[in-house]
């Protein structure tokens, strides 16, 4: 074997100059995006499979990555907050439950996780042709162990916008 | 000892307040810009190949940036590398498309731990003096390809990166 170079997909695509093939800048060196949201979990209904519904992406962001970490409303002093069960979660849209990634425990640590998408068939194939085709709200599934009333999760999606062109 | 109270490269800026020191754009407050690619092998290479993302164009002063492996198999999930490829995001010596030359930095973008976990990692800027010297004073002197030098292990077939790097624009304003 030898070492090989490899381009990647907007490298070659910026290799040879088209308009019809440029990049967009929603995949290439645009403008960032953020949605920012907290949710907290009430009442008594709290077991794995809860969800969280946060605020709505507009038709055409294309997410880049998460952050999220656990807050709770007794104590929003402290910033993160552990939760009190093994929490953990996957972030998404309606029919794409993990399409913007897994959380893993929120449980034994108040770190903020940088999460990935999951473009992962469902309804998309790559991180970089990933724009949403309709508005769509951020749904955290709650997986592993059941909530806690006053616990929750603090977000921050980043994603850059299909046919904006920066300004 | 006692406490002591320390100032920032910026928070001094901003104290005496003149046009020509004040800091730019893309060192406090400036505008955040995203470059994303994906990057597969198509074949098996070995430690020291190289995996070409997009392009940055010049005066781009990178942040920080974000960085999982990937598989052809599992489109773009994060997808853990066969081998623990390490590696390093910079630039190689080459020439860009205006002709201009650009010098080799191997790790000016950040040092890429082991690929065996899907685990997005978040890397930093490396202005360890090859070319540049701060992270607030590194803006691109030219538009530059970043490249991923792989390390220690093997990269196979179909496996790959997606990378995202976020960075400001040395000069612009908003």
């Amino acid at each position: 074997m030898a070492t090989a170079a490899f381009s990647g997909t907007n490298y070659a695509l910026r290799a040879t100059p088209l308009v019809g093939t440029w990049p967009s800048a929603a995949a290439s060196n645009s403008e960032v995006y953020c949605l920012s949201d907290e949710c907290y979990a009430t009442g008594a209904a709290l077991d794995s499979g809860s969800t969280m519904t946060f605020g709505k992406l507009p038709v055409g962001a294309v997410v880049l990555f998460s952050v999220v970490w656990p807050i709770d409303s007794t104590d929003v002093s402290v910033g993160g907050d552990a939760m009190t069960n093994a929490c953990t979660g996957t972030l998404g849209i309606t029919g794409d439950a993990d399409l913007f990634g897994d959380i893993t425990t929120m449980g034994t640590t108040a770190t903020p996780q940088v999460i990935e998408p999951c473009p992962d068939g469902t309804t998309y194939t790559s991180t970089l042709d990933m724009a949403l085709t309709s508005e769509q709200n951020v749904i955290l599934t709650i997986g592993g162990a059941a909530l806690t009333a006053t616990e929750g999760v603090a977000i921050k999606v980043f994603y850059t916008m299909a046919g904006k062109t920066g300004g | 000892m006692a406490t002591g109270a320390f100032t920032s490269t910026n928070a001094a800026l901003r104290v005496a307040t003149t046009m020509s020191t004040w800091p730019n754009g893309s060192k406090d407050n400036g505008k955040v810009y995203c470059m994303s690619d994906e990057c597969y092998a198509t074949s098996t290479g070995t430690a020291g190949s190289t995996m070409y993302a997009g392009g940055l164009p010049r005066g781009a002063n990178v942040l920080f940036s974000v960085i999982w492996p990937i598989d052809t198999a599992t489109y773009g999930e994060g997808d853990a590398m066969t081998a623990g490829a390490t590696g390093q995001l910079g630039t190689v010596a080459s020439t860009n498309a205006y002709g201009d030359a650009i010098a080799a930095d191997p790790d000016l973008f950040g040092d890429v731990a082991a690929l065996t976990t899907a685990t997005p990692q978040v890397i930093e800027p490396c202005p360890d003096g090859t070319i540049y010297t701060t992270t607030l004073d590194m803006a691109l002197q030219h538009e530059t390809t970043p490249v991923m030098l792989t390390a220690t292990q093997n990269v196979i077939n179909t496996e790959g990166i997606a990378l995202k790097i976020l960075y400001t624009m040395g000069g612009r304003t908003s």
